[in-house]
C-alpha cells in the first residue's frame, strides 16, 4: 500500500523558487503522469519524491510515512532515468543485482530474483553483456529491470523514452503500460510528450512554471481543458484560437469573429456574458458546413493517410482543420467550416467557461 | 569535413606514405642509434665512420649495473618515485573526486591553486624546499625527496583526475543512491571503476614526470638520496674521455620504465576503447 501525499511541497535554489505549494494525492497503484514543457518543474518534483533533491518546504508522505527528509533508500522508491544511467563497468546481471547486493541477500536468492525480472523483460540473452553493447531500448529495459527487482512501493520514471526513436518509443510505452497492470505499483512518470501522457496515465498532472494547471484523466484534460494553456498543450495538432466577442441577440448568445458569427449553446457554459472572448476549436473537431460557418481560404493541404490537414486563412490568422480523406479542396479554394456545439471552448482571461459534465 | 580530412590523409597514397616514413625515421633514429651504441665498445663508437656491423657487447650494461652508485640510485628512484606516486594517488584521487562532484566553497580557487603549483619554475620550488629540509635535518634523505615529489604527483594527479570524474554522469551516481548506496560506496564501486582508465593515464603521466625529474633532485640531494637521472648524468663528468657506451646504456636503462609504462597504458586504453564499441 503506497499512497503518495504531497502537501505544500516547495523547492527553491537560493532566492529562486522553482516549485511552491505543490499539493497532490496519488492513490495506491495509480499511474500518474507529470506533463509539462521544459522548466515546468516536473522533473524537480519527481526528484524530490525520489529523494535526490532536497525538499525546501512542505511534507511528503509515502504510504502514511513522513519521508520528507529521508534518504532515497528509506523511501521505498525505484527510478528509471532518461539516459538509462546503467553502470557501464558492470554486465546486465550485475546492473540489475547491484541494489540487492547491498542488502546482503544470499547469492542464490539474488539469482532467483534476477532471473524472474530478466524473463519478464526478455533480457535472458544479454545477461553477460555490458550496457555499451546493447541498443537504447534494451538498455532502458535493463534500467526498468533494475528498478523492478527491488519491488519498490513507488516507481519513478524520468522521461524514460525521450532518448529512443519513435518506433521503439511506442513499443516500450506499451510495455510499460502492460508492466504497470501486471505489477500494480504506484507510478509517477514524467514526460513532455503529451501523447505518451495520454496513453499511459490514469491521471495527468499538467504543470507550468512549478504550478499545477490541471489534474485529471486524459479524457477530462482533452475534453475539458481548464485553461487556455492546457487546451494549447494537449492535442495534436494544437487547438485553434480565434479572438472575438460574445454578443447577446434575441435568439440567444452568439460568437462574433472578424467576419463570421455562430450560435452558442448557453447551457454548456458557466456564466456567459457579453464581451471579449477567445474561441477554441480543436482541428479534429472541425467539419464542413453550409451555414453558421467560419469562412476561409485553403492555403495548404497535408495528406496524412486517412485524413487531410488543411491550413486555412481566416481574416488575419491561420487555423488548422483535420478532415476526412475524401475532403480535399484545392489550395486557394474557399471553404466553410463549423464544429459541434459541445466542442466549442470559450476562454475569458485564459480560463475555460466550459461547464464540466454539461 | 571529417570525411574530406580523411580523404586528404589517405594513408595509401604513396606521397603520404613517404612523408610518414621520413617522420618515423626522423623521430626514431636517435633512439635506435642510442640502443645500437649501448651495445658497442668505445672504439667502435668513436670511429669517424659509423660502424653498422660490429660484434655486440653487454659490457656497458654489466658495467652500469655493477656500479654500487647506480644500484643505489636505481633503488632510490624506485622507492622515491613509487612512494610519491602512491601517496599522490591515495590523496589526489579522492581530492579530485571531491572537487569534481561536490560544490565546495572555494573549489574553483583550490583547482587553480593546484594548477598554479605547476606554473612555477622548478628552481623556485627547490630553493625554499632546500632551506626547509636543511633546517629540519631532512636534506639529502629519501623522505625529503618523497615529500617533494608527492607535491608534484599529487597536483598533477588532481589536475588530470578532475575531468575524469566530471565525465562520470551524475545520473549514474544517482542510480547508485537510489539503489541505496552511501557516498563512499558510490565512490569506490561506481565512480572509481568508471573513471579508472583516465585515472590510470593521470598516474602514468605523473610517473613519467617525476621519474625523469632532474633539477629539483639535483638541488635536494648530494649523496644518499640521489636518483637515477642525477647519477646517470654524472657519467659525463668522468674525465676527458666520455664513456659513450656506458652513457648510452644508462640512458636506455633510464628510459625503459617510462616506455614500458607507456606501452602498458596504450595497450590498456586500446582494450578499453574496443570494449566500449
Amino acid at each position: 500500500m503506497a499512497k503518495i501525499i504531497c502537501s505544500g511541497i516547495a523547492k527553491s535554489y537560493g532566492n529562486v523558487e522553482v516549485v511552491r505549494d505543490f499539493n497532490l494525492d496519488i492513490e495506491d497503484k495509480e499511474f500518474v503522469v507529470f506533463l509539462g514543457p521544459s522548466g515546468s518543474g516536473k522533473s524537480t518534483i519527481l526528484r524530490m519524491i525520489a529523494g535526490l533533491e532536497e525538499i525546501s518546504g512542505g511534507v511528503l508522505k509515502i504510504g502514511e510515512k513522513d519521508v520528507t527528509h529521508l534518504p532515497p533508500k528509506d523511501r521505498g522508491v525505484a527510478m528509471v532515468f532518461q539516459n538509462y544511467a546503467l553502470y557501464p563497468h558492470m554486465n546486465v546481471y550485475d546492473n540489475i543485482a547491484f541494489g540487492l547486493k547491498r542488502l546482503k541477500m544470499p547469492a542464490a536468492e539474488i539469482k532467483q530474483k534476477v532471473d524472474n525480472v530478466v524473463e519478464m523483460l526478455g533480457l535472458q540473452a544479454f545477461l553477460k553483456q555490458k550496457p555499451s553493447q546493447l541498443s537504447g531500448g534494451q538498455q532502458q529495459r535493463v534500467a526498468i529491470g533494475r528498478a523492478m527487482i527491488k519491488t519498490p512501493e513507488v516507481f519513478l520514471f524520468d522521461e524514460p523514452l525521450s532518448n529512443l526513436d519513435a518506433k521503439l518509443r511506442h513499443a516500450l510505452r506499451k510495455e510499460i503500460h502492460q508492466l504497470h497492470k501486471r505489477i500494480d505499483t504506484t507510478t509517477v512518470y514524467v514526460t513532455h510528450d503529451q501523447s505518451e501522457a495520454m496513453a499511459l496515465a490514469d491521471r495527468i498532472v499538467l504543470l507550468e512554471s512549478g504550478n499545477i494547471e490541471q489534474v485529471g484523466s486524459p479524457t477530462e484534460i482533452f475534453n475539458y481543458p481548464r485553461t487556455r494553456f492546457v487546451a494549447d498543450f494537449i492535442g495534436s495538432p494544437s487547438m485553434n484560437f480565434i479572438e472575438g466577442q460574445i454578443v447577446k441577440t434575441d435568439n440567444g448568445y452568439r460568437f462574433k469573429g472578424a467576419d463570421f458569427d455562430m450560435a452558442l449553446d448557453e447551457s454548456l457554459y458557466d456564466d456567459l456574458q457579453q464581451g471579449a472572448v477567445t474561441l477554441g476549436i480543436r482541428p479534429v473537431h472541425m467539419q464542413l458546413s453550409d451555414d453558421d460557418a467560419i469562412n476561409g481560404e485553403v492555403i495548404d493541404l497535408e495528406y496524412l493517410g486517412n485524413e487531410n490537414s488543411l491550413t486555412i486563412k481566416l481574416g488575419g490568422q491561420e487555423i488548422v482543420a483535420v478532415l476526412p480523406e475524401g475532403i480535399s479542396p484545392k489550395v486557394g479554394a474557399k471553404i466553410s467550416l463549423t464544429a459541434p456545439q459541445d466542442k466549442l471552448h470559450l476562454f475569458v482571461n485564459d480560463v475555460n467557461l466550459y461547464r464540466v459534465g454539461a | 569535413m571529417g570525411e574530406k580530412m580523411a580523404r586528404f590523409l589517405n594513408f595509401n597514397q604513396p606521397l603520404v606514405k613517404i612523408i610518414l616514413f621520413f617522420l618515423v625515421v626522423f623521430s626514431l633514429f636517435p633512439v635506435v642509434w642510442t640502443i645500437i651504441n649501448s651495445f658497442k665498445e668505445l672504439v667502435d663508437i668513436v670511429t669517424p665512420i659509423p660502424k653498422l656491423f660490429f660484434s655486440p657487447t653487454m659490457e656497458n650494461y654489466i658495467y652500469v649495473f655493477s656500479r654500487p652508485k647506480i644500484q643505489i640510485a636505481l633503488m632510490n628512484s624506485v622507492i622515491i618515485v613509487g612512494s610519491a606516486l602512491m601517496i599522490g594517488s591515495i590523496m589526489g584521487i579522492p581530492a579530485a573526486y571531491a572537487l569534481a562532484k561536490y560544490k565546495i566553497r572555494g573549489g574553483e580557487d583550490i583547482k587553480f591553486f593546484v594548477l598554479s603549483l605547476r606554473f612555477l619554475p622548478p628552481v623556485a620550488i627547490a630553493i625554499p624546499l632546500m632551506a626547509i629540509f636543511l633546517d629540519l635535518g631532512l636534506y639529502d634523505t629519501k623522505m625529503s625527496m618523497v615529500i617533494t615529489y608527492t607535491l608534484l604527483t599529487m597536483s598533477t594527479i588532481i589536475w588530470l583526475s578532475i575531468p575524469a570524474f566530471e565525465q562520470v554522469p551524475q545520473s549514474i551516481e544517482e542510480a547508485g543512491i537510489i539503489d541505496g548506496y552511501g557516498p563512499y560506496a558510490i565512490f569506490f564501486k561506481i565512480s572509481l571503476p568508471i573513471a579508472a582508465p583516465a585515472l590510470f593515464g593521470a598516474i602514468i603521466f605523473s610517473f613519467v614526470l617525476v621519474w625523469n625529474e632532474f633539477l629539483i633532485a639535483l638541488m635536494l640531494t648530494t649523496f644518499d638520496a640521489k636518483t637515477l637521472p642525477i647519477v646517470a648524468s654524472e657519467f659525463t663528468l668522468l674525465g676527458r674521455n666520455v664513456p659513450w657506451g656506458i652513457l648510452n646504456a644508462s640512458v636506455i636503462i633510464l628510459s625503459l620504465p617510462p616506455l614500458i609504462f607507456l606501452g602498458a597504458i596504450s595497450g590498456f586504453l586500446n582494450r578499453i576503447l574496443k570494449g566500449n564499441k
